[in-house]
């Protein structure tokens, strides 16, 4: 194999797919990307997994000479990145090690034979349908923050997907809070589908989507997931399991509600989450003509503050939050202004968007 | 994942070189390269080989190599009992009940479970001498420091609240602070040492700990 190539152009595309290459000690060939030139004509692939997620880049380069090596994910980005001159020549030698030149520069990195790169997914092209890539990094933006973190319970730690003729909705739920986001697509698949799919994945396909509007490539298949744009490809496998019925979470039968400035309302819970520690509550009171917070840390600090509102109930209800959930909650509301609605002090409250179309849920604490 | 059982024998080359004569055994090929070795008897593995690994077979002849450290393992299959290969599915991650962070937390917010009324200041107050698990006060307004174990407390878990009260003591505004151990178990010798140095060891209900009133409600 022998390539030459704008070293910068190289740098970006390794980087890219490094970010898919598997960081775990026990599995060292997937701890590479593979350099795939299969002829003068194709461009250049290059693939990296952790065996849950798969990216495939593609390469602008002159072939020289076909074949495959593969690079330590790690370090090989970083070098061609620091080489010094506009092009870089690689090329592998007998004994699989792969020469690296640049101007005066010569290094030489001891990559793994190819035979030893993990087994990639294949792209099921017949299933792939368009739709719209700001669209979907949006949704995602706004539910990804509730999805669990905690890896005992698979499920949660991704986000329902589900695909229907004219929108899109998603849903993510860590058993504390829900959001669900829904949106309208332009373009979308002939049939309904949905999947539930890692957060990590979704996060990498907003980052390569960027915010350029390019239209985004999704094939829900049996077990994997793909994600095309601008001629890179992700794969994930799809989590299986049963997804929370969500719809059936949201609250009925509010007591109180309100209608609150978005800015204003984030701003007190940010200044008030200062004396909040991790697991002590933020205490909410709704009154007919107020809505009042409070934080107190033992023998740390203690805080107060209130907003006047306009609340539709005439109870008053005093309820106990997590902070941080609160104020993710708050944060993903789309639009300037957020509605807050209670039920009791012991039931899930409920932020959502005045046009409904985002939705969170939040369960209290003790106070 | 392949299966495969068989009438064999087995050389190895690596970190030491072994021999293993013919035999009955199940040898399990992992999707992800590891390879094991099973005798008819005993839980543990006969030969092992973590992944990734290279294999190739040749008439009868297994060899797996593990490029990362040049281990080689050969099985010279004589007689296939069976042969199966299966895809399997398995995203479960083995829970375990009990982990210290996790009792942290769970401490914290029923901070009553070890004494009623305790107010917890601060967790994880580092110290000179490593960090402290709790820095709490009792209903008198006194300084407490606890320790927590997730298993059998024994002595070094007594010296260890020693030398953090020692430590934190040299500051007068913490003079006459406690010392707790708190763990669902406490060895005689801990005991009596936590008497010697006026520790107190309050033995820790993980049951009550972990049941469901004691958690924040979820959703479902």
């Amino acid at each position: 194999m022998k390539i030459r190539c704008n070293r910068e152009h190289l740098a970006d595309r390794l980087a890219q797919a490094a970010r898919a290459a598997s960081t775990r000690a026990n599995l060292q060939s997937a701890a590479h990307v593979r350099l795939t030139a299969e002829s003068s004509e194709a461009p250049v692939e290059l693939a990296a997994t952790d065996l849950e997620m798969t990216l495939r880049v593609p390469l602008t380069a002159d072939v020289e000479e076909p074949g495959s090596v593969l690079l330590p994910a790690k370090i090989a980005p970083e070098l061609i990145r620091a080489l010094n001159g506009e092009t870089v020549e690689l090329s592998a030698q007998d004994d699989g090690r792969v020469l690296v030149s640049a101007g005066s520069s010569s290094y030489t990195l001891y990559g793994l034979p190819v035979d030893e790169f993990p087994q990639l997914p294949e792209i099921d092209h017949e299933q792939v349908f368009e739709t719209d890539s700001a669209v979907f990094a949006d949704v995602v933006g706004r539910v990804k923050r509730a999805a669990s973190r905690d890896e005992s319970r698979p499920v949660l730690t991704g986000a329902l997907v589900r695909f229907e003729s004219d929108r899109i909705t998603m849903a993510a739920t860590d058993s504390y809070r829900l959001a669900v986001a829904e949106a309208p697509l332009s373009k979308a698949p002939p049939e309904s589908i949905e999947a539930i799919i890692p957060v990590k994945a979704l996060e990498e396909v907003v980052r390569l989507a960027g915010s350029d509007g390019k239209p985004l490539s999704v094939a829900i298949g049996e077990g994997l997931v793909t994600f095309g744009i601008d001629g890179i490809w992700l794969s994930v496998r799809r989590i299986e399991g049963q997804f929370p019925n969500f719809t059936a979470l949201k609250p009925d039968g509010v007591e109180q509600s309100a209608t609150i400035a978005k800015d204003e309302l984030l701003e007190v819970v940010r200044r008030v989450g200062i004396v909040v520690r991790q697991n002590t509550p933020v205490r909410v009171e709704l009154a007919p003509g107020q809505l009042s917070l409070q934080a107190r840390t033992a023998d740390v600090a203690e805080g107060a503050e209130s907003i006047p509102v306009a609340a539709t109930g005439t109870e008053t209800i005093e309820i106990g939050f997590n902070h941080e959930f609160l104020r993710d909650g708050i944060e993903s509301v789309p639009g300037d202004e957020v509605k807050l609605s209670l039920i009791s002090s012991l039931r899930p409250a409920l932020l959502e968007s005045v046009d409904g179309a985002f939705w969170y849920v939040i369960m209290p604490i003790r106070i | 994942m392949r299966v495969l059982v068989a009438r064999c024998s087995i050389g190895y080359s690596g970190r030491l070189t072994t021999r293993l004569a013919s035999g009955d055994r199940i040898i399990i090929f992992k999707d992800d390269g590891s390879v094991c070795v099973h005798g008819p008897k005993g839980f543990k593995p006969i030969n092992y080989m973590s992944g990734p690994t290279a294999m190739t077979e040749v008439d009868g002849l297994i060899t797996i190599r593990r490029p990362e450290t040049g281990e080689t393992l050969l099985i010279e299959v004589e007689q296939v009992i069976s042969d199966d290969a299966h895809g399997l599915v398995d995203t479960a991650v083995l829970e375990r009940e009990g982990r210290e962070l996790e009792l942290h937390a769970l401490l914290e917010r029923s901070p009553h479970l070890i004494e009623e009324g305790l107010e917890i200041l601060e967790r994880e107050r580092s110290t000179d001498v490593g960090p402290v698990d709790f820095l709490a006060k009792d209903t008198e307004g006194r300084i407490v420091l606890v320790e927590v174990k997730r298993v059998k407390a024994v002595v070094a878990a007594v010296e260890q609240v020693v030398r953090y009260r020692e430590h934190i003591e040299k500051d007068a505004a913490y003079a006459g602070a406690r010392a707790l151990v708190v763990a669902p178990e406490f060895a005689p010798q801990a005991r009596k040492l936590a008497e010697r140095r006026n520790v107190e060891c309050v033995v820790l209900d993980v049951a009550a700990l972990y049941a469901g009133t004691e958690h924040d409600p979820t959703l479902f």
